[in-house]
């Protein structure tokens, strides 16, 4: 009985030898650290430049005015990054208007992320009822109420490439923008780098066939995007 | 009578020790063998004699082109050595940590670092894996996720990996979790052998997906795992 017990040990002994032959290894390890601080896109208005409309004339308000056009913003909204703030959205409000009333807002595309921004689309969204056909890509499109098919306003958006403080002093000088048309840029493609701006005009123009008392409503949707992954 | 008897008793006993002492004397001597073993070390460092380099890429459409798209400066890079440390056995000198940060990063950003790896032990050693512990933190600094990777070794030997945001902390990749980065580990190919003294250049890159979420941080720690050349099959399929 004692030989057996002997045996036993002796077998368990020389196994676990055996497998610990079999899976002794050494082992390192080296360390490779990274530490990634994210960037932040941020991107809205921040500055109502200036705004005028067709009834100014050689930087004089017509007497008898009886249309406005007035802008705001709202949605403020600040960049944990940068601590720089901006509005969401940009509310363009047309009164009282009147065949062949235009109004132009002038205002400012701001960055207040980290890293570069492209605009990569303009979207122009009407509510049911209206169709949308798009008079010069990227900058004019004209609405149509869909029952009757007249034409009942036409939106501009383009660049504004002049110098801000010539626009300051120059706006009620300007001529709506059809006269500018081989100067006139679209949103698509406009850089704006971190704490930079862009500015852009917004031009409605109403035509004869708009429709007395009616209230018109439009958004405008405008995309910027990393510079990096910008579609031409 | 009494005297005699006594004297032949001590006789007696006189001539039996000295039988026994005939039986059992001899001469003796040893020879000795003496065991000396000395171990060797496996030290896996990276080299003291060039500092690490970090480097921005971009994707072109077709290839990758040095620095950032437009020749812009927006992110930043850099990489440096640290925890110095001394094999005991050869005394050769190697750093045991490489710290890469990256600042301002932005999906699409890639960042290259170059690196040499040296054995500074004694016998020879596989690199054959990389593991990652790591968390998504927000810009308070509170952890958000930890991170996960799943490795592969690619079609030009390297090893690939792919880091995601664990959502359900499930500790490996599945289903609902984040794809945040992409890595790439360089070399000739994996398993990497480099033998004492050696040292091999190599590269690791990572490059940020669409997911990566802005403002927030991330924490890598990456372990390059070697072993033994001889053992490798007990650690490597």
């Amino acid at each position: 009985m004692k030989t057996k017990i002997m045996g036993t040990l002796a077998i368990l002994l020389i196994g676990l030898s055996v497998a610990g032959l079999a899976y002794a290894h050494w082992v390192d390890t080296a360390t490779i650290k990274a530490n990634v601080t994210m960037g932040s896109l941020t991107f809205g208005f921040s500055d109502i430049i200036d705004e005028w409309d067709s009834e100014w004339y050689n930087g004089v308000k017509a007497e008898k005015c009886s249309a406005t056009t007035h802008c705001t913003l709202s949605d403020h909204v600040t960049d944990v990054h940068t601590g720089l703030s901006v509005n969401k959205t940009l509310t363009f409000a047309m009164v009282n208007a009147t065949p062949e009333y235009w109004g132009i807002n002038c205002f400012s595309l701001d960055n207040a992320g980290t890293i570069p921004v492209k605009i990569q689309n303009v979207t122009v969204i009407l509510p049911a009822g209206f169709d949308l056909v798009v008079s010069i890509p990227g900058i004019c499109w004209e609405v149509y109420n869909h029952t009757s098919g007249k034409w009942v306003y036409e939106i501009w958006l383009y660049e504004q490439t002049n110098d801000i403080a010539e626009i300051r002093y120059m706006d009620s000088y300007f001529g709506p923008p059809w006269y500018l048309l081989s100067y006139l840029y679209g949103l698509k493609g406009i850089q704006i780098h971190p704490s930079g701006s862009a500015y852009a005009e917004m031009c409605v123009y109403i035509p004869e066939t708009a429709q007395k008392c009616h209230t018109y409503t439009f958004d405008i949707h405008i995309d910027a995007i990393q510079w990096n992954l910008y579609t031409p | 009578m009494e005297n005699k008897k006594i004297a032949a008793i001590m006789l007696l006993i006189a001539i039996t020790l000295s039988a026994f002492g005939i039986v059992y004397a001899h001469w003796s001597d040893t020879a000795t063998i003496t065991g000396n073993i000395k171990m060797g070390t496996l030290t896996l460092a990276f080299i003291t004699t060039e500092d690490p380099s970090a480097a921005e890429y971009y994707w072109n459409g077709t290839t990758w082109k040095l620095g950032e798209k437009e020749g812009k400066d927006v992110g930043s890079a850099n990489a440096q050595y640290k925890d110095w440390i001394t094999d005991k056995d050869t005394g050769k000198p190697g750093w045991k940590t490489l710290e890469i940060n990256m600042t301002n990063a932005y999906p699409g950003y890639a960042v290259h670092t170059t690196f040499r790896s040296h054995n500074i032990g004694t016998v020879p050693l596989f690199i054959y894996n990389v593991t990652l512990v790591g968390e998504k933190k927000n810009s308070t600094g509170a952890h958000i996720y930890n991170l996960v990777m799943n490795t592969s070794i690619d079609i030009n030997g390297h090893i690939a990996g792919d880091i995601w945001e664990d959502k359900d902390n499930s500790g490996t990749v599945s289903a609902g979790d984040i794809l945040v980065m992409n890595l790439l580990l360089v070399d000739t190919e994996f398993p990497l052998q480099i033998e004492p003294c050696h040292d091999e250049k190599m590269e690791i890159d990572i490059d940020f997906k669409q997911a990566a979420e802005q403002c927030h941080k991330y924490t890598l720690t990456f372990s390059l795992l070697a072993v033994q050349w001889d053992k490798l099959y007990e650690v490597y399929p």
